[in-house]
């Protein structure tokens, strides 16, 4: 192969790194159904960002092979350009928070965001993957033998991107129960044992007693507890259950506005959350609450708390699960 | 409106004692002759500049913007 333009164009690898890539894209777009996007005009976007990626990433070492070295580092290009969708994400989703009456916080919007621009660089990965094993079998054996290769190499790099992207919800470390919601000294709100906040209306205590739901969260992994130490994933479960079953409130009825909130002064490590739902479904509050992003910032805090010692106790679990 | 919790300073003191013993600083002061006076300028602040009420339970109401 000489360098120019007259070196042969290997489409095959090329074509099977994009159709991956693509691919790729498209089954991690399945999952974001819940927080965003929501529209088709998001999906197209991003769609079309997956495409642009995969063909980046399936031209990659089919240019290297033919010694078109400027080719390659469109791959940098490409980087600088996922960095900004990502900047691009944060600023498009906190300028919509800042008009949410129970706000996702910048905890899930960096999730969010960070995840827009990993499933970028997955799609690029899968498409490299794919045309470099493809076009290695092709310059050794048969078109078919590298279509074959391609085809294999592409089903692998997809299951290993799909399993990289995790995703994890609250549901593998946190368990919840319904609670009692009752005010103490007066008008202190708490829902079992956790306090929550300080409701001075006489009107509004009656509310929440007769329209709140209160749901007290225990951990039952070190993860869990360390995640619910964390500000930004509660907020996040606030947001989230608020979103799912919706929140009897609205701008000037600030004591309405869900919280989640930790047991204290003594923390021991169990969360509560009470809010006034509009479908006053317990059930569907505790999945909503359970089918929380396990936010990237609260995920690698894993501690063990006096409430998490108690859940393993009660259910006979090994410490340090 | 913000959801994250912070220490917004006090907005307005509705209070059922007297100049003697609640003075304001920077927030205005209402003196209140009853509670139901007080609960009515209270919720009215609070619907209309979205604070939020709470009972210091000496008959000193605070608002507070969350």
């Amino acid at each position: 192969m000489s360098s120019g333009g007259s070196a042969p164009i290997h489409w095959i690898p090329i074509g099977l790194g994009i159709v991956a890539g693509v691919i790729a894209r498209l089954l991690a777009l399945r999952s974001d159904y819940r927080h965003y996007p929501g529209y088709p005009a998001g999906y197209v976007s991003h769609i079309t960002l997956g495409f642009l990626s995969a063909v980046i990433g399936a031209v990659f070492f089919p240019a290297l092979a033919a010694k078109e070295y400027t080719a390659a580092t469109f791959l940098v290009l490409a980087a600088t350009n996922f960095t900004s969708v990502r900047k691009l994400e944060t600023a498009k989703l906190e300028s919509l928070d800042s008009y949410t009456l129970v706000q996702r916080g910048p905890g899930y919007i960096q999730g969010i965001a960070q995840t827009f621009e990993e499933r970028n660089y997955l799609a690029m990965g899968v498409a490299v993957l794919t045309s470099i094993v493809s076009q290695l079998v092709d310059m050794h054996f048969s078109h078919v033998w590298a279509i074959g290769a391609g085809v294999l190499a592409a089903i692998l790099s997809i299951w290993a991107a799909l399993s990289l992207k995790s995703g994890k919800t609250l549901r593998e470390s946190v368990s919840v129960k319904v609670g009692k919601l009752h005010f103490e000294k007066g008008s202190l709100l708490y829902v079992d044992q956790v306090m929550l906040m300080e409701v001075g209306l006489p009107r509004a205590r009656d509310r929440w007693l007769k329209e709140g739901v209160g749901v007290v969260i225990t951990p039952k992994t070190r993860r869990g507890a360390g995640a619910l130490w964390s500000l930004s994933q509660r907020q996040a479960i606030a947001h989230s259950v608020a979103a799912l079953v919706g929140t009897r409130s609205d701008f000037g009825y600030p004591e309405r506005t869900p919280l989640c909130r930790m047991e204290l002064p003594q923390g021991h490590g169990q969360a509560g959350l009470a809010l006034i739902p509009v479908a006053n479904d317990p059930q569907r509050i505790l999945n909503a609450l359970l089918a929380t992003p396990l936010l990237e910032s609260a995920k690698y805090a894993a501690l063990h708390d006096p409430a998490l010692e108690q859940w393993e106790q009660e259910h006979h679990v090994e410490e340090g699960g | 409106m913000s959801g994250m919790p912070s220490s917004n300073p006090i907005y307005a003191i509705v209070t059922l004692k007297g100049p003697d013993e609640v003075q304001g600083g920077f927030a205005p002061v209402f003196y209140v002759k009853s509670q139901e006076e007080q609960e009515r300028i209270s919720v009215w602040i609070s619907r209309i500049s979205s604070v939020a009420v709470h009972d210091m339970q000496d008959g000193t109401w605070l608002l507070i913007p969350i």
